[in-house]
């Protein structure tokens, strides 16, 4: 287990370094120098240089990425271009209203979709089961920035039920709920669907394995075999296909910020990219590939944990 | 694999879903084509006398800011939906197929090579690596499609790759191979057609997702610029005045939703025609 | 003596055009052993699965009547079936790796096959340790609380038996109880089988395609041929007279029966099957 779990996190470090040399490269080949751009059209040629080898732009391709990593590795992200503030607590305030954004969606999500798909896996076949397949896949594909929006219109400008922007009065945790309950069902939308899918195919594909049919020949109880049997088993596919996607909540998290105009990395990052501000830019993509690698790295060890036979496969590795 | 188009659409309509997914498409691609025909106005022509006003006989789907047709700019998004999905997945697919080829019949160390690519590519959270690649082109429709083929590479690089894989291995493969067949001869002949199967229901339910990111990235202004007009920045323009004239956010929603839900339907239904294996894991 | 099972002229198709059964009967009674053999496709688990209603999808019951302790489980509601498993109905499966779940213990999945017994999940617990020891599993404790993948295949086929025994059926169906084991594991599960008859009471139905096994263990036997009964009756008479042309192919190709040294093992021939199906023996 320890083997396995420091292969994995060996693996996670390299493609985020794999990243940071990609986005650099990026940043070198295409025309264009992030300094004049984030000045603006009318900044003089001195100004721009300043801020170019202040930003050490002017150094070859190998040395800036080394600086950006010697530099990362002592917590410092760079120079925020226009507030003049380090990236680093910039990134650091708001992350956490983020991540509760990203968490509390996900969940419910999650606490919905796993008996939506079970269910439909007992009522194989029924109309509860047609029916639970056009849910999700409606939902699915469903863009979740119009259901948020649509959510907006109706249940804070129409209905004045609930915050139509912002993260609630600091100290105020019943004002901050009632602000996260819009966001949140927004990012976890899409969920519902996806994750209820994900749950019924697995469920199915291990339905059909032979040791259901034992379970059944001794007359353990259907509901039994479902929730036991067939769901520990079928959560394995699902958690690692689950893992592989969580980009996606990053993304959803970006727009139902700047929809909810929350405080967070979303709100961030499109502001710094709107100006130009690209130390801002960079860190955040830095900063949340790592939560993302770190977040894949945890569902494979979790994985691992609910499925004895990988945990013995790395045992001894 | 069935013979003809006309017989896949036959069994794509069988499904009562797939027909209405096949409406929409209908829809949505006949409105890009014919955008300027059918259109009441000049998506560009500005009234400011008429501004922000509620669906009428005049405008069905009312006015925006700018006292602009707000039927006539969803049906011209249309057209920029469905040119900015085409381009962005065809190359996208091209090069992911070129790529999985090459990953899954080349040498081992250039397969290695490959996956390490893609994985990469897919580990940064799509959004954000869409936004760095907008901050440091800039802004524009050219890098919108940009965007969308590079991040489309890996999903179809893997798939061609896998299918390669499993192919490369197979009978009827090696028995050419030990006829002496040459290697265009085996790609050509055996590995494209079987791969393109999957591709294109691959190709098929990823229209609603580049759908979907175009108009969110015009929504956040860094996709295609305005006066062109996207259901991105319609939805924009409306959450703007959501509260003076919320029906232009409405109207500005609904064709996103008639295109992700019309393609995915479609896309399901044509999955279900051409791999009758996948049809039981569903419906049974 | 009336019959503890009773099959009158079961017929089962799949999908509607196939006929994998066709009129079979089979009778099991108290304390017998018998045993249902055939080559691949012959029906004979079509035919056991049918006893306790999981028959494989697409597959149905056209005709005919399963009968239990003189109660017709057929042609009643279908919980009739789903009552007797895992009570007086228990079977062991064919393939010792793939007949356990991976990811719960032995222990666990004895316990819950007890779902229709008595008692508190501790002293079934303490129950199925026992049993785990009866069959002749070393260190029956820690057995319990070990996953499949960690015990062999023949511990494992143990561990089937000892499920099946747990619940006291009246009727034990194995289903190729030996086919995944190697001959060392087979010979060791044939005498456990014979070691258990000794203190069980019920009838036990061996679906094999392994003549060894059914000399070994069985009273009387059924021979299965393209889904019908060919022939019936006690091992002895039938190993040494068969009746039916395609038993006696059968038996010509068993190696342990060859009495002298063959260039290559002898097979059933497309001439030889022609004749088999105009046999009518009885």
């Amino acid at each position: 287990m320890l083997a396995y779990t420091i292969k994995r996190i060996g693996l996670g470090l390299l493609i985020l370094i794999g990243v940071m040399f990609a986005m650099y490269a990026a940043v070198f080949i295409v025309p264009g120098n992030p300094a004049r751009a984030a000045l603006g059209p009318r900044a003089t040629q001195e100004m721009i240089d300043r801020l170019t080898r202040e930003m050490g732009l002017d150094q070859p391709y190998l040395v800036q990425v080394y600086n950006f990593f010697v530099n990362v590795l002592s917590g410092n992200l760079g120079i925020d271009v226009i507030s003049n503030r380090p990236v680093a607590t910039e990134i650091w305030e708001v992350l956490p209203n983020t991540l509760i954004l990203c968490l509390v969606g996900l969940g419910w999500a999650t606490l919905l979709a796993i008996p939506l798909g079970c269910l439909a896996v007992l009522k194989r076949g029924t109309w509860v089961d047609r029916a639970a397949s056009l849910l999700s896949v409606s939902v699915i594909s469903l863009p979740y920035y119009v259901v948020a929006i649509y959510a907006l219109l109706i249940f804070a400008v129409q209905l004045n039920w609930l915050p139509a922007i912002g993260d609630g009065d600091p100290g105020d945790i019943g004002s901050q709920i009632r602000a996260l309950i819009l966001p949140a069902f927004a990012i976890g939308f899409t969920w519902v669907g996806y994750l209820a899918r994900l749950v019924r195919a697995s469920m199915l594909d291990v339905m059909g394995e032979p040791h259901i049919r034992t379970a059944r020949a001794f007359g353990v109880p259907e509901w039994k075999i479902v929730t036991k049997y067939g769901l520990r088993i079928a959560l394995i596919p699902t958690l690692s296909l689950l893992a592989v996607s969580l980009g996606g909540l990053i993304s959803s998290a970006v727009f139902v910020e700047v929809i909810f105009s929350r405080p967070g990395i979303g709100k961030l990052v499109t502001a710094a990219v709107n100006l130009r501000n690209y130390p801002v830019v960079m860190g955040t993509v830095l900063v949340m590939t790592g939560i993302y690698v770190t977040l894949t790295i945890a569902a494979d060890l979790l994985i691992a944990r609910i499925d004895p036979r990988i945990r013995d496969a790395f045992r001894g590795a | 694999m069935p013979s003809g188009v006309l017989e896949i659409l036959k069994r794509v309509t069988r499904d009562p879903l797939g027909l209405l997914g096949l409406v929409l498409v209908v829809i949505v691609i006949g409105a890009a084509l014919f955008a300027d025909a059918i259109s009441p106005y000049d998506p560009a022509r500005i009234d400011v006398l008429n501004k922000l006003q509620g669906p009428s006989a005049a405008h069905w789907l009312g006015t925006d800011q700018l006292g602009r047709d707000t039927l006539s700019r969803i049906i011209h998004g249309a057209r920029v939906a469905m040119g900015i999905a085409v381009f962005s997945i065809g190359i996208g697919a091209f090069i992911g197929l070129i790529l999985g080829i090459l990953a899954g019949y080349g040498p081992r160390w250039l397969d290695a090579v490959l996956i390490f690519f893609f994985d990469s590519l897919s580990a940064i959270p799509l959004i954000l690596f869409a936004l760095t690649v907008i901050v440091i082109l800039g802004p524009g429709t050219g890098t919108l499609i940009f965007v969308i083929a590079l991040i489309s590479i890996p999903v179809y690089g893997r798939l061609v790759r896998a299918q390669t894989l499993s192919l490369r291995r197979s009978e009827f493969i090696l028995a050419e191979q030990s006829m002496g067949a040459s290697l265009p001869r085996i790609v050509g002949i055996h590995l494209l057609p079987n791969v393109l199967g999957p591709l294109v229901i691959l190709v098929s339910m990823d229209i609603p997702t580049v759908v979907a990111l175009e108009a969110a990235l015009s929504y956040l202004g860094l996709g295609v610029k305005p006066p062109t007009p996207s259901w991105g920045t319609i939805l924009n323009d409306g959450y703007v005045s959501l509260r003076t004239n919320p029906s232009l956010v409405i109207a500005a929603g609904i064709p996103l939703v008639i295109a992700t839900l019309g393609f995915t339907f479609f896309g399901e239904a044509l999955r279900d025609a051409l791999d009758p294996k996948l049809k039981g894991r569903r419906a049974s | 003596m009336t019959a503890l099972l009773s099959i009158r002229d079961l017929t089962i198709d799949y999908a509607g055009h196939v006929q994998a059964v066709r009129g079979a009967n089979l009778d099991v009674h108290l304390g017998e052993a018998v045993g249902l053999v055939g080559e691949s496709g012959s029906g004979k688990s079509t035919l056991a699965s049918a006893i306790t209603g999981l028959l494989p999808i697409g597959a149905r019951i056209l005709g005919g009547d399963i009968a239990f302790k003189n109660e017709s489980v057929t042609s009643g509601r279908k919980q009739a079936q789903q009552i007797l498993r895992g009570d007086e109905i228990a079977m062991v499966f064919q393939d010792p790796m793939t007949a356990f779940n991976p990811v719960l213990t032995i222990g666990d999945q004895l316990v819950d096959f007890q779902s229709r017994m008595p008692g508190k999940a501790r002293e079934k617990y303490a129950r199925a340790v026992a049993m785990l020891a009866r069959v002749g599993i070393p260190d029956p404790a820690l057995r319990a609380n070990s996953y499949p993948h960690e015990m062999s295949g023949g511990m494992r086929q143990r561990a089937a038996i000892a499920a099946a025994l747990l619940v006291n059926p009246s009727l034990l169906i194995a289903d190729e109880p030996t086919t995944a084991l190697d001959v060392t594991m087979e010979a060791q599960i044939i005498h456990l089988f014979r070691e258990l008859r000794q203190d069980y009471g019920g009838g036990i139905l061996i679906v094999t395609h392994h003549l060894g096994v059914v000399a070994e263990l069985c009273d009387r036997v059924y021979v299965m041929y393209r889904g019908e009964v060919v022939e019936e009756g006690a091992v002895d008479d039938i190993f040494h007279e068969p009746r039916h042309p395609y038993t006696r192919a059968l038996l010509a190709c068993d190696p342990a029966r060859l009495h002298e040294r063959a260039g290559y093992l002898p097979v059933i021939t497309d001439a030889e099957r022609a004749t088999f199906m105009q046999a009518r023996p009885r």
